[in-house]
């Protein structure tokens, strides 16, 4: 290689490193950026079963995860589904009578039923022509399966993984499905999908709500769907710089906290018992309240109650917007 | 005082000093008894390391050096949780350490919740036969760190090494029967956190 080749070769180099050093800038910026095109949010908006003022409440954190310094707050583009939106769907499943009610349709055709709820958005299809049955089950088929049906019904499957680890059996007794560890009858596999958002799991008011589940028996026939639809404004998402939650104050868990679990209806423990709680660990997630204009994200602060001799698993959501930018 | 008495003097408040230093750095070493730690986990069947020895969850390590020790809790699934322990001299201290999912979802909490509410329904149903006695093993309700537990005391002996083999052949045959009374009684024994004295017959 001669001199000129080789200053050649050095310009050529140094152009390289500065081009992927800018790029490398540039990323880094645009990942931390601050974007809050909606100004203040309000927010979520959850009923508890008992506020968190009324407890001792210990900060005890033992999780080291690194939470980002901002967060996508998405825009929730209109909520609710209309008669039409919901009479197409019902096509796909093969119901094309006329449904009964207003704000939760029915249709029931040749032991199919779909009950559509329009306010909420959430559908519920099952199939009584199909029977749960016994034998060995390959749960990841029957996920696959699951899947490709939601898709062939037109329900969007974006973001939407299977939980394959956590899957329940339920037997049938009389007309109610009950769950079961070790069947003895046939049973039905239920197969239940986490939504994701830019990596973090979507919760609800309830954190034991999902957004679809799928019963299947295992030959992969489907008796039942649970479908929660969401609609984002995909166009318009805002970037909202997050709470220090390794610096969380007790006093500002139990104003803005949100106790979660235990729920109304858990039939696990009655939460005004509960006398003090220590918390222990920290996630973050999405909140879908079902009723606000965003979808933002929310800490999801884990750990365990005290009730004199008894101790049950707590779960609280904390906005994770920082303060200032929360109506 | 001559200077030869001065620096005899200093040279021995040195000597002092440093034998002191020397004392007080090696003091708890010095100092230092045995005592025993009990490492409860929910939920159990857990691997501990504590000062690079592994065990299994729940464990109860004896004869341990009183002071802090690092305990380190591993599940797959699970946050890996690292902690310091203080050891009393003499004292055996009880610690339990609860373990959180890696990954948050809707369908993991909602299995946390199902397996909570039936331990607990479990521990309704059994509550009214408790405590339970037979010649072979004990069964009753005690509340261990905090945490619903059914302690099941099984009666095996163990005075020589040579009746080891025997000992363990025991502590199974009465597990077992201890498990069948629960099952008899409508309660399903995996739904139960069950704490084994003298220990867990299937860790054997």
């Amino acid at each position: 290689m001669n001199t000129s080749n080789k200053l050649l070769f050095l310009i050529g180099f140094a152009v390289a490193l500065a081009a992927v050093s800018i790029a490398a800038f540039m990323l880094s910026r645009s990942s931390t950026e601050v974007k809050t095109i909606f100004g203040k949010i309000p927010r979520p908006e959850i009923t508890s079963v008992t506020r968190l003022q009324s407890k001792i409440l210990s900060i005890d954190f033992k999780s080291s995860d690194e939470i980002p310094k901002v967060a996508t707050v998405y825009e929730v583009s209109k909520r609710g589904m209309s008669r039409q939106e919901a009479a197409k769907i019902a096509a796909k499943f093969g119901l094309k009578s006329k449904p009964a009610g207003k704000k939760i349709l029915t249709w029931k055709e040749k032991k199919k039923i779909l009950d559509f709820n329009l306010v909420a958005a959430e559908l519920d299809f099952k199939n009584q022509n199909i029977k749960p049955l016994k034998g060995g089950l390959s749960v990841k088929n029957l996920a696959a399966i699951a899947k490709k049906f939601l898709k062939q019904k037109g329900l969007s499957t974006e973001g939407l993984i299977a939980d394959t680890n956590n899957t329940r059996l339920f037997e049938v007794t009389g007309t109610t499905l009950q769950t079961t560890s070790k069947p003895t009858k046939p049973v039905f596999i239920e197969i239940g999908f986490n939504r994701k958002l830019n990596k973090y799991s979507l919760f609800y008011a309830n954190p034991a709500d999902l957004p679809v589940s799928v019963m299947l028996n295992n030959k992969g026939q489907v008796f039942r769907v649970l479908y929660r639809f969401i609609n984002l404004a995909d166009s318009k998402t805002g970037v909202y710089p997050t709470t220090d939650i390794k610096k969380l104050t007790t006093s500002n868990l139990s104003v803005f906290g949100t106790l979660v679990r235990p729920q109304e209806g858990d039939e696990i423990f009655d939460a005004s018992l509960i006398k003090s709680i220590t918390f222990e660990d920290f996630s973050l997630a999405y909140l879908d309240d079902q009723s606000g204009p965003y979808i933002q994200p929310v800490y999801i602060l884990r750990g365990f109650a005290r009730a004199g001799t008894e101790i049950v698993d707590v779960v609280v959501y904390y906005p994770a917007v920082a303060e200032e930018w929360l109506k | 005082m001559t200077i030869n008495k001065i620096r005899k003097f200093v040279i021995i408040a040195i000597g002092i000093v440093i034998i002191l230093a020397i004392i007080l750095f090696f003091w708890p070493v010095l100092t230092r008894g045995k005592g025993s730690i009990v490492i409860n986990t929910i939920p159990t069947g857990v691997q501990i390391v504590v000062d690079d020895k592994s065990y299994e969850s729940p464990t109860k390590i004896k004869d341990i050096s009183s002071g802090r020790h690092k305990i380190m809790i591993i599940k797959k699934g699970f946050k890996t949780r690292e902690d310091d322990v203080l050891v009393r001299k003499n004292e055996t201290t009880e610690i339990t350490f609860r373990l959180y999912t890696a990954d948050v979802t809707p369908t993991g909490l909602r299995v946390d919740l199902e397996v909570a509410q039936k331990q607990l329904s479990g521990f309704e149903k059994l509550s009214g036969f408790l405590p339970h006695n037979t010649s072979n093993y004990r069964i009753e309700y005690q509340m261990v760190s905090g945490n619903p537990s059914v302690v099941i005391i099984l009666y095996a002996r163990l005075n020589k090494a040579s009746q080891l083999e025997s000992f363990k052949k025991q502590l199974k045959e009465y597990s077992v029967e201890a498990l069948d009374w629960i099952s008899l009684k409508g309660v399903e024994p995996d739904n139960l956190n069950i704490i084994w004295r003298p220990r867990d017959p299937n860790s054997i």
